[in-house]
């Protein structure tokens, strides 16, 4: 028997290391589970998370605004930016200002539109693995995995892609994520946020407005001409590149992170997709479900309404906790083990309903990309630790260090 | 009549509602927030594939009547 304080507490190192036993404790001991110390629900089973998540009429996205609700007077003038920036974003918005957003950006998201951007994201890959040499050591996290999607998004917006460029932008995203990913007792994280915001907003303007002036074939130039039709306001165009950078890249990190991992510790499953590299498309579903990268979400009742047999007042918070949904053995069987050829695969690492990652189709590109080339020209990497720490956090499912190194050096690449 | 069978996939559907914003004479959620078809023939062929391309999660399949091939999506 675990005690209530065991489950209240999620964010123990024990936690951290293996949310998914945590997961099933706490779904097999109340699905929808008040937790005191977090100051709302959590929900762990499948079937109640995919009906919150597809009902924006009963669940609401607007985290800043309830934000704003904690705070005390005067904070909303020291914390600014978070309400220039972060309120203006569209993943924390109801319809309909949700959809005017999304529909603007749906289109140049979906696998067709992406498909130009295919031989651009493989040329990443490779060049990324062409740096390898036998016999070193690699941190993952530092030296590999964020370098795909982190390029790949700053080329579709049309942001420079120096290296001083991609660091700066990398080191900002990482303090806006304290306010969100990092743990709730950080007492510094909204200032944190604040300085991450200003810098990138600062870096951010003129290149906007030069984009304004010259408009090119890239994601800015279509926010600032969504701006001139009067769809977007110029704050939604600033928040919306910064949403699409933040969203766009730790995300997609820690899945090459996270599914790197799973296939060392399963290397009959690596074997297979070695053998069968048609079968990536589906592998990359079954690290999305394994070991998901957004742990969690969150929606706030609208209005008194019953989930799963409990009574959830107005303006009350549920935290949907993904990755136990995606290990839920009512849907999924043998819900902890890794099966590349799983089918069908309905997880919920992308969410469901009108929020449904708009970057999934992109994601979905750079990941199977990745593990197709790697497949192709990498063996499976040896694990240079003994023990793999994670970052202390509810939402993202992040690697703190991940030290490998590969006794071979890749497959030389000719094209 | 529509050059199109149109299916959707239940494992995939998300009830994102893009493709009922899309083509709402084709297009609406179900009970589930699902979306299902409530008339294949109530818009352009274009339009059919459109509203299909804009599926996040390919859980649009249209099926060329003609030729019984699967016309979306590609793999
Ligand atoms: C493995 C990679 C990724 C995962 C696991 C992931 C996960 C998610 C999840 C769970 C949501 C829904 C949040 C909610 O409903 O509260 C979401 C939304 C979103 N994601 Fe992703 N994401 C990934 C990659 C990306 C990429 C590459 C981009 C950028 C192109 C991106 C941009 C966004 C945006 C803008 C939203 C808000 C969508 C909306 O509100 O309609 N994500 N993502
Ligand atoms: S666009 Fe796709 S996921 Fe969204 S409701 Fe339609 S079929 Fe379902």
């Amino acid at each position: 028997m675990h005690t209530t304080e065991y489950f209240n507490d999620m964010m123990t190192r024990d936690v951290m290391n293996d949310p998914h036993a945590y997961y099933h404790k706490l779904r097999a001991h109340d699905p929808v589970y008040w937790n005191e110390k977090w100051g709302g629900w959590v929900l762990t089973s499948y079937n109640d998370i995919v009906k919150v998540l597809r009902d924006p009429a009963g669940w609401s996205s607007q985290r800043i605004k309830y934000l704003g609700e904690e705070m005390r007077p005067g904070d909303e003038i020291k914390y600014k930016p978070i309400f220039d920036v972060l309120a203006n974003w569209f993943i924390f918005k109801d319809q309909p200002d949700h959809t005017r957003i999304r529909r603007l950006l749906n289109p140049v998201l979906t696998p067709v539109a992406l498909e130009k951007y295919r031989p651009r994201i493989q040329e990443i890959v490779h060049s990324v693995i062409d740096r390898i040499e036998a016999g070193k050591q690699y941190d993952m996290v530092k030296e590999f995995s964020y370098l795909i999607p982190l390029t790949v998004i700053l080329n579709m917006l049309g942001i420079p892609e120096a290296d001083k460029d991609r660091d700066d932008i990398k080191y900002w995203s990482e303090q806006i994520g304290v306010l969100f990913f990092i743990r709730a007792d950080e007492p510094r994280r909204r200032e944190i946020a604040c300085e991450g915001i200003n810098s990138f907003v600062a870096y951010l303007s003129p290149l906007v407005e030069e984009r304004r002036q010259n408009p090119k074939d890239d994601l800015i130039s279509l926010l600032t001409q969504a701006e001139k039709d009067g769809v977007l306001s110029r704050d939604e165009v600033i928040a919306t590149v910064v949403l699409l950078v933040f969203g766009g890249h730790e995300t997609t990190t820690n899945l090459i992170n996270n599914g790197s991992l799973a296939f060392i510790q399963n290397p009959d499953q690596w074997e297979l997709l070695k053998q069968n590299p048609a079968l990536v498309d589906s592998a990359v579903e079954e690290l999305l479900r394994y070991d998901t990268s957004v742990k969690a979400t969150v929606r706030w009742a609208r209005y008194d309404q019953e989930v799963g047999g409990k009574l959830v007042k107005k303006d009350q918070r549920l935290l949907l906790a993904l990755t136990a949904a995606n290990r839920d053995p009512e849907i999924f069987p043998n819900p902890d083990k890794l099966d590349i050829t799983r089918n069908p695969n309905p997880h919920v690492a992308f969410a469901h309903g009108i929020h449904v990652c708009v970057g999934g189709p992109l994601a979905r590109l750079e990941a199977g990309e990745t593990f197709r080339i790697m497949a192709e020209r990498m063996e499976l990497p040896k694990l240079m630790a003994n023990v793999l720490e994670y970052q202390p956090a509810i939402v993202s499912r992040a690697l703190n260090e991940f030290p490998v190194s590969w006794t071979t050096c890749p497959i030389a690449h000719n094209g | 009549m529509s050059k199109y069978e149109i299916k959707i996939d239940k494992f995939k559907c998300v009830g994102s509602t893009l493709c009922v914003m899309d083509a709402p004479e084709v297009f609406a959620l179900n009970g589930e927030m699902q979306s299902h078809v409530i008339d294949a023939n109530a818009a352009d062929d274009e339009a059919i594939l459109h509203a299909a391309q804009s599926c996040p999660m390919n859980a649009i399949i249209l099926i060329d009547r003609e030729t019984g091939q699967k016309a979306w999506p590609a793999r």
